[in-house]
């Protein structure tokens, strides 16, 4: 079957059955492979993609269920190559948020969803973020260094700032 | 509505409540919600030879719908307060609805939703997957449910519409392929309602239950307990509703008696071995969780708030991190 999806702002069309799950289209059939799998039960994170501004895990996600009239955000849809990164991103590199990277797409994911649409981008705390990185499993950096450079980024990002994705994607309070 | 025909997989995706009816009655195909069970499962299913045709009610806006209004009991000509929760409202939404004050009542299902799982799946999982995902005993808001003596709205295969409690539902032996959800509803226990929930796991964040708790009181003028409704889940096939516990409740405040319907709600639950944890360490965090989701009570707790904790040893109050993502990172 034939499923139209819009991805970081553009419209491709896929073949696929419709229990396919999203990560598998997004990897194999539309070439982003920036966004990882690993466990393939929607557990561990990895797979994050922001489905109308909020956070969900692609390995679990059938193809049917996020295409039109849903908008798809990956990773590659934060910042294009040659572009400046967005201030997740930036935080997490400069503070040394990233080792092996394997959950780091999906870690930008989930703190991205979180900041950009929480109404209350001046009061993240370190409670807030990992409540909102509780479903990304890092097995590398022992969070901290991720959880400050989500905070940090969380003050760059004005809460006036409209979401990119037109959804409510915050699980910060 | 569109159908989907695949080589492997049929999926009917209906737009309106009146398009799932017809695409269940009278046939075979299972409900889909935000497939987060099934298509954890879904390998087996394929591997076994027994993939259904499914109906994928998360595109029906209908049944994301949550509504409060004001309904007149029956029994007693009261107007109460009636929660509408749609079969397919998701974690997420059900628990962003019950923040307005006027659902205070059912914290215990604004507390569950909130904590269940993580944001991902909180963003896509459903109430009417978590009801009729039997073999998930972890559920978090059907003991919440139980608590709040939710009734449910079903349409079964012959198409006819049947409400029914949700204990008279789990009691049941039928299988949840039998029914097609189209909303819970819960009525306001009296003015003084207030409800709580609390989840133990094993490091904090994004993990099921050990064991679960929802508790339901209505409280007089001073605070004293007349009725209760105390429900362990996570522990046994399905939730336990705790008749002693609530009965060690009644008549008391819940902070006087706190402790002993704690230790009652332990001595009523069977608890089983999981993979996460053994039986002995479940039921030793019976009633810690129980104490934890009465404390909520008290206190209308957000679930990353502190909850506070009466030490029976020493008399001392602890106070530790709600019981979900802020711990264990």
């Amino acid at each position: 079957m034939d499923y139209e999806l819009e991805v970081n702002g553009r419209r491709h069309t896929v073949t696929a059955d419709p229990m396919t799950p999203l990560v598998v289209v997004l990897r194999d059939y539309l070439g982003m492979r920036g966004t990882k799998v690993a466990c393939w039960q929607g557990r561990c994170g990895a797979c994050t993609v922001e489905l109308d501004g909020k956070a969900v895990v692609s390995c679990i996600l059938p193809v049917a269920q996020a295409a039109l009239p849903h908008r798809i955000t990956t990773i590659e849809g934060l910042a294009a190559p040659g572009e400046s990164l967005d201030p997740v991103q930036e935080e997490m590199v400069r503070g040394g948020g990233i080792q092996c990277g394997a959950c780091t797409p999906g870690m930008v994911m989930s703190i991205h969803a979180a900041l950009t649409c929480s109404p209350a981008l001046s009061a993240v705390e370190d409670a807030d973020v990992r409540r909102a990185i509780a479903g990304n499993i890092c097995r590398c950096t022992g969070y901290q260094r991720i959880v400050d450079a989500a905070m940090r980024a969380g003050q760059r990002v004005r809460s006036d700032m409209p979401c990119p994705s037109g959804g409510d994607g915050g699980a910060l309070r | 509505m569109s159908v989907v025909d695949a080589a492997n997989q049929v999926l009917l995706q209906p737009t309106t409540i009146d398009e799932a009816i017809a695409a269940f009655v009278g046939g075979d195909a299972r409900v889909l919600g935000g497939s987060t069970w099934f298509m954890r499962h879904r390998g087996e299913m394929i591997s076994e030879g027994r993939l259904p045709p499914l109906i994928d009610i998360s595109g029906v806006p209908a049944l994301h719908r949550i509504t409060v209004s004001t309904t007149s009991v029956d029994d007693t000509g009261e107007d109460r307060t009636t929660l509408h929760i749609g079969s397919a409202a998701t974690h997420a939404e059900i628990a962003t609805a019950l923040e307005d004050s006027a659902t205070v009542p059912f914290g215990a299902l604004r507390l569950a939703a909130a904590s269940s799982a993580f944001t991902q799946v909180r963003n896509v999982a459903t109430i009417g997957g978590n009801i009729a995902a039997r073999a998930f005993v972890e559920a978090d808001l059907v003991p919440a449910l139980v608590a709040l003596d939710a009734d449910l709205v079903v349409v079964n295969r012959q198409g006819a519409r049947v409400v029914e409690s949700i204990v008279d539902y789990l009691d049941r032996s039928a299988a949840a392929t039998a029914e097609l959800f189209i909303e819970a509803v819960v009525v306001c226990a009296g003015e003084h309602q207030r409800s709580g929930f609390a989840r133990a796991t094993v490091r904090g964040g994004a993990e099921y239950a050990l064991v679960n708790c929802a508790v339901s009181v209505v409280q007089d003028g001073q605070q004293a307990v007349t009725d209760a409704r105390l429900v362990v889940g996570a522990v046994s096939a399905a939730p336990t509703l705790c008749v002693g516990a609530a009965d060690e409740l009644t008549g008391g405040t819940v902070a006087t008696r706190l402790m002993t319907a704690a230790a009652a709600a332990a001595q009523e639950v069977i608890a089983v071995d999981s993979d996460a944890a053994p039986t002995w360490y479940r039921r030793s965090q019976i009633p810690v969780v129980v104490a934890a989701a009465l404390s909520a009570i008290s206190a209308n707790m957000f679930p990353d708030n502190a909850i506070e904790e009466t030490d029976s040893q020493n008399g001392a109050d602890r106070s530790t991190q709600g019981k979900q993502e802020s711990d264990g990172l």
